[in-house]
């Protein structure tokens, strides 16, 4: 496999996810600086804008050379890609007054609020702009998109290739300002590094579950040009993201635990969380690889080797294991144990934030979070093999969309426990602040929401 | 009949053990991690 771009296509699909996904994760992170109102992450954040902004340049070049080499390919429309140019210059020159409000700014010795908000501003205008740029651009190639044949809704292939971007873009994000955090000991950076890799991880939930929608919808019927050993392959791969996630994820969300209770980082956990975020982005990258050359004929060189064989590979075997009853039972229970975990550790943290047995601190109940943690990740890895066994039939029942949604926002939720100053400081017999009673009702909702929807799967 | 269910049942009692045992590993590790380098 090659992951250096031989072709102006590949190089443009690759680089033009970082100014429109990446932009997301630039904008998170400059909000945070703000509240924060950290020196060290404004600086870094419009430094991340300056980056963003030269990138336009390649991202320019490489879709004109892109443009130019496809033009002969009836595969694409001359319309589309006029429309997509048309946006998508707007977008960049936007992009790139942005990263030259930004380099004024960081240039200054003193950062005016004036000079903040400006580039806040311009960035969230440029948001706007790729947002359509880049629904322009999909439409180029994805013509499966609107397939009308399938047995599965073809939404899922067009959420999956929107969603797969924001756990790989935020990945490489969140250890690009992490490994930044670590070199000038910046706590509050570090913090929100590792809370970009906590929702990262949580992101690469809906994503898998998404991938797994789109290979039905796209072989069930097959669709000509696409190849189910190629998914096969893809989805080998994103199951061992989905591990690699998991361990950064937990041990990210572990340090953000400790941290509450001691107030400072260990470095040798510190340095826990690097290692696994960079394999983790190896894996990545490879499975982002793959998935792309699924349906992107125009990218693929003659070096490469491409699977050919449906039958074989770990997804499929998993596949065949967990339709045997001696494993799909077991996982079963112990994908109950762990939705007992999750929603008896939030419904007690949650009674706590609402006014119940206020002669606990919130310290103290904050203790038992990661029994929570452990249950969510006990869940992730029995549901995804549980998926396995039909993912076909459990993907089209109408309550499986409602609960992936809520255990993301749930999950997410969650961190706001680890990360809020202000419910720290609730002592014995103080109410809790009301934005954290109004996060502890969407907390219970949402994993309510959730077990509800996994247990009607069967029978609504 | 239940004979038959022997080996399932044998199956969720091991997974269900190791999952658990794995929890309670992680919590009590956890928790004498941070109770060592509390101040």
């Amino acid at each position: 496999m090659h992951l250096i771009p031989q072709s102006w296509s590949h190089l443009h699909i690759l680089v033009s996810v970082f100014p429109s996904v990446g932009l997301i994760f630039a904008l998170g992170f400059y909000a945070t600086a703000i509240i924060a109102n950290s020196e060290a992450m404004k600086r870094t954040g419009l430094v991340v804008f300056v980056i963003l902004g030269l990138l336009a340049i390649p991202t320019y070049l490489s879709g004109d050379g892109s443009a130019q080499d496809l033009a002969q390919n009836p595969k694409f429309t001359e319309d589309l890609v006029s429309d997509h140019l048309g946006w998508g210059v707007t977008a960049l020159a936007m992009l790139a007054l942005t990263g030259f409000a930004a380099l004024i700014a960081v240039f200054r010795r003193r950062l005016s609020d004036n000079a903040i908000h400006l580039v806040l501003g311009l960035a969230i205008v440029t948001l706007g702009l790729m947002v359509v740029v880049g629904e322009l651009g999909w439409e180029i190639n994805h013509t499966e998109i609107k397939l009308a044949t399938q047995k599965t809704p073809q939404v899922w292939s067009h959420v999956h290739i929107i969603l797969n971007h924001f756990p790989t873009v935020g990945f490489v994000f969140a250890l690009g300002f992490y490994i930044v955090a670590l070199g000038l000991k910046n706590d509050v950076m570090k913090r929100t590094s590792l809370v970009l890799f906590v929702i990262c991880a949580i992101l690469g939930v809906p994503t898998f579950v998404t991938g797994n929608a789109s290979m039905w919808a796209l072989t069930d019927p097959p669709v000509r040009g696409i190849s189910k050993a190629m998914i096969n392959a893809h989805r080998d791969w994103a199951l061992y993201t989905l591990f690699g996630l998991a361990f950064t994820g937990v041990t990210a969300w572990i340090q953000l635990w400790r941290f509450r209770h001691l107030g400072r980082f260990t470095n040798g956990s510190l340095v826990l969380v690097l290692a696994f975020a960079i394999v983790t982005l190896g894996v990545m990258a490879e499975t982002g690889h793959r998935g792309g050359q699924i349906n992107h004929p125009e990218i693929r060189v003659a070096t490469d080797v491409q699977p050919t064989d449906a039958t074989t590979g770990l997804s499929v075997t998993v596949e065949k294991e967990i339709n045997q009853v001696i494993w799909f039972v077991p996982w079963q229970t112990v994908h109950f144990f762990g939705f007992a975990l999750i929603f008896g550790t939030a419904f007690a943290v949650c009674l706590r934030v609402l006014g119940f047995w206020k002669s606990v601190s919130f310290a103290s109940v904050h203790r038992i979070l990661p029994l929570g943690v452990f249950g969510v990740v006990t869940n992730v890895f029995s549901g995804m093999l549980i998926l396995q066994a039909d993912s076909s039939r459990y993907l089209n029942e109408i309550t499986f969309v409602p609960k992936v949604i809520f255990i993301t926002i749930g999950a997410i939720a969650v961190l706001y426990f680890s990360v809020s100053e202000r419910l720290w400081s609730v002592k014995a017999g103080e109410d809790a602040p009301i934005s954290a009673k109004w996060v502890a009702a969407l907390v219970l909702l949402s994993w309510t929401g959730v077990v509800m929807g996994g247990r009607l799967l069967p029978y609504v | 009949m239940i004979y038959g269910n022997i080996p399932v049942i044998l199956m969720v009692i091991s997974v269900v053990s190791c999952a658990l045992a794995l929890i309670f590993l992680g919590t009590y590790c956890l928790n004498k991690i941070l109770d060592r380098s509390a101040p």
